[in-house]
């Protein structure tokens, strides 16, 4: 017995070295700080804060959220998708957010996975960072694990083509709300013929995101509110069971079939909607928030 | 609970040192332990269906002590048709009621008769269709007085819940598997490498080949009206591999494990696409399953005596009851049927045992004619893996028109990942290699001693590695197998 327990304990002590280095390799060739940018502008009003990945870039006509909400600041908190969610999460921890302010969580439906939720692989596309790594087996150790479990030496090859690589500063900045989609871009509501897509639904877990709902509540002092994105319609094959598990144990602002848009409001993406598809998108939103605002300004 | 999760490898070790350190004086205690890691081991995906599992094991338990005492034959038989009408019935429940219901309904309409009723939401209790096989042959093994009925009731809750071949198999018979559990078991080194190596090369077909496959296979199938036949018949290539990677992985972790607690298991595959002969491959694929059928269905039909007339109905019964085993879709009822097809000739020309020993055995390469029939029935398997995989015989049929059209000679492209995709077929040429130099095993790393310690120890590091850059913790695939 002794020969074969020596025998496999070395076995997997060089596996658990191997990955050990992939680890350590992966980890001090990313920078040292995660660089943070948002839309809209930091202002001392209360913030209304849209949490999301691109599609808070195409869905969302900020300039038109805060000409209606004149006492708030409609801040779009953004990261690209394949960020995962922790990173996004910590994009948000940066606006020391208060007790007035409203967060809304607008995320594909992709994040509430739990492969989403910091997806080293993606390392090339996102912004990973030494302090993101840290703050994540602090906060998420189970998770962190299974992050880092995902490192496989492809990744490790492919560091140099990364973005995060160099270490820069720290630095909070916020970008003008972006502007009507430029005619070159989008000439009216254009749509791209594009083809059908390859969406995966891998991680559901129903204890992961409980798990996530509760960590979100318990650590930020401010309203916690969802919202279903935007979807195509006939683009996705949506399991039923698990949006009536979303819509039990989260508050959405919105239904499910308000967030379905025909494919005349899509421009190239299954969560990128046109000019017509945005402005159609934030008037829904304006209707969404508005009961919400008045019930709290009673309060 | 996944042989591929991380709930798995904490579980596995944990229950290995309870019983070779905690438990190990005492056989009755050991095998107790046995029974509660089974039960948790089932019970990690589902608990409210260990009831199943217990009703089950009790009333076979008890239906074998009353066989053995009962001398009348009417009673006898009563007592059999009570254990296998209860446990088929279970089985027919859960697995079969909604596609009767369905095809119900579908054969009124025909009729112009519309009958309103919705399917049952019932949940398949995972591997129902295997420990439902097992204790059957218990009790039927009793009834031909083939076997003597077990007093020890923990001894019999182990056999029918034994952790590692509960929800996939390989299945067990009594004869076998339960008199393991009479014995003391005592530590032996070399099974537990043994056992080790088969873990390590079950989880190297499940995690490399299956689930890299799947990507693949899934994608193809599920897009097949946009792709060219070169493509789909990769999308068929992909998944006869997904297949087998799966299952036979499955298979090998179970064998593997339940080594590393002392027990021999059957071997379940034995190389399989080496085969010559459809009638070869069916002795080299799921070797458990294909054993049964032909001991408790086909030869109480007659078997291969009588006229041919007989043998033939036989057969067909045989590989269309197999298919239907595997679900409740015509596609696997189609599957059985082509398979009978294929095997049909060998037997008419009495063929069927022409190739019993491996392929090209005590030899590096095969000869240009075994290569050939190698091929020959990789390829008429593959047709069939078609209809097992296709949504429905519709949508099977119009794959393989696509396959066979002009377009099978253009260049096969994916649009996810062509590079990746390259990746996979490299692991399955490995696969290949591995198995071929392995064929005359067990199992394909089953070699022992054959090759020098430090080539061994680089040969198993490199597959351990191939298993660790393909692994996603956070997202293990379920086994094919656990929906049958």
């Amino acid at each position: 017995m002794k020969k074969f327990l020596k025998k496999i304990s070395f076995f997997f002590g060089i596996l658990l070295l191997y990955k050990m280095l992939l680890f350590v390799i992966f980890f001090f060739n990313l920078s040292d700080y995660s660089q943070h940018s948002y839309y809209g502008a930091e202002s001392v009003k209360p913030k209304i804060v849209l949490v999301g990945s691109s599609n808070l870039q195409y869905n969302i006509d900020y300039q038109l959220l805060n000409e209606h909400f004149i006492h708030y600041t409609t801040i779009g908190c953004h990261l690209s998708e394949p960020s995962g969610l922790f990173a996004l999460y910590s994009n948000l921890e940066k606006l020391a957010l208060g007790e007035q302010d409203i967060v809304i969580f607008c995320l594909p439906h992709s994040l509430y996975e739990t492969d989403k939720f910091l997806p080293l692989r993606n390392h090339k596309k996102a912004n990973f960072s030494k302090a993101l790594l840290a703050d994540c087996a602090k906060k998420f150790p189970i998770e962190f694990i299974n992050s880092v479990s995902a490192i496989k030496l492809l990744t490790v090859k492919s560091l140099d083509a990364a973005p995060s690589k160099k270490a820069r500063p720290p630095k909070i900045s916020y970008q003008k709300s972006p502007e009507i989609h430029s005619d070159s871009l989008y000439k009216s509501c254009w749509v791209n013929p594009e083809e059908k897509f390859f969406i995966k639904s891998t991680g559901f877990n129903a204890s992961y995101l409980n798990k996530i709902i509760d960590f979100l509540s318990n650590q930020l002092p401010s309203k916690i509110l969802f919202r279903y994105p935007s979807i195509r319609k006939d683009l996705f094959d949506i399991d039923t069971d698990r949006i009536s598990f979303l819509n039990k144990e989260v508050h959405f602002i919105n239904t499910f079939d308000r967030s379905i848009y025909p494919s005349e409001y899509w421009f190239n993406q299954w969560y990128h909607l046109n000019r017509c598809g945005r402005d159609l998108n934030s008037k829904k939103l304006i209707e969404e928030l508005e009961p919400i605002l008045s019930a709290l300004n009673k309060q | 609970m996944l042989f591929n999760s991380v709930d798995f490898a904490i579980f596995l070790p944990i229950v290995f040192i309870l019983y070779w350190f905690i438990t190990n004086r005492n056989l009755g205690i050991q095998n107790a332990l046995i029974v509660i890691a089974s039960y948790f081991f089932y019970g990690w995906w589902d608990f409210r269906f260990l009831s199943l599992i217990l009703l089950s094991t009790l009333i076979d338990y008890f239906i074998g002590i009353a066989l053995s005492k009962e001398e009348d034959a009417k009673k006898r038989k009563l007592l059999l048709w009570t254990s296998i009408s209860i446990n088929l019935g279970f089985l027919l429940f859960f697995k079969y009621c909604n596609f009767f219901l369905d095809n119900f309904i579908a054969a009124f309409s025909l009729f112009g008769i519309g009958i309103k009723a919705n399917s049952l939401n019932i949940i398949l209790p995972v591997g129902i269709s295997f420990y439902t096989f097992q204790t059957l042959s218990y009790t039927i093994d009793i009834y031909k007085r083939k076997l003597q009925p077990t007093k020890d009731f923990i001894a019999f809750a182990a056999f029918v819940s034994f952790f590692p071949q509960l929800v996939a198999g390989p299945i067990e018979r009594a004869s076998n598997l339960l008199p393991q559990f009479y014995k003391k078991r005592v530590f032996d080194y070399s099974k537990a490498v043994d056992g080790s190596r088969q873990i390590l090369w079950g989880l190297f077909k499940k995690i490399v080949i299956a689930d890299n496959c799947a990507e693949y296979a899934n994608f193809i199938f599920n897009n097949s009206g946009d792709y060219s036949g070169s493509t789909l018949l990769l999308g068929a290539f992909f998944f006869t591999f997904q297949i087998y990677g799966d299952f036979s992985g499955y298979s090998d972790i179970a064998i593997g494990t339940a080594r590393l607690f002392g027990f021999d298991l059957k071997q379940n595959f034995a190389f399989p696409y080496f085969s010559r002969d459809i009638a070869e491959f069916w002795r080299r694929w799921h070797i458990s399953l294909s054993t049964w059928f032909r001991d408790y269905l086909y030869i109480p039909l007659g078997g291969s005596r009588g006229g041919m007339t007989r043998k033939v109905r036989n057969t067909f019964i045989i590989f269309i009851v197999s298919g239907f085993w595997h679900g409740a879709n015509w596609t696997f009822v189609v599957w059985g049927i082509l398979n009978a097809i294929y095997f049909l000739p060998l037997l008419l020309t009495n063929n069927n045992r022409s190739n019993i020993e491996i392929v090209a055995k005590g030899k590096y390469l095969p000869t240009i004619k075994e290569l050939f029939f190698m091929l020959t029935t990789f390829s008429l398997t593959l047709i069939t893996w078609i209809f097992f995989r296709a949504e429905n015989i519709g949508h099977a049929i119009q794959y393989l028109s696509e396959v066979f059209s002009p377009s099978l000679f253009s260049f096969p492209s994916i649009k996810e990942g062509i590079s990746s995709s390259i990746m996979t077929l490299g692991f399955i040429l490995m696969l290949i290699i591995i198995e071929w130099l392995g064929r005359e095993n067990k199992f394909a790393l089953g070699w022992g001693n054959k090759f020098p310690r430090v080539l061994n120890w680089i040969i198993l590091l490199v597959v351990a590695l191939c298993i660790l850059e393909n692994y996603d913790m956070a997202k293990s695939q379920e086994f094919i197998y656990f929906d049958f």
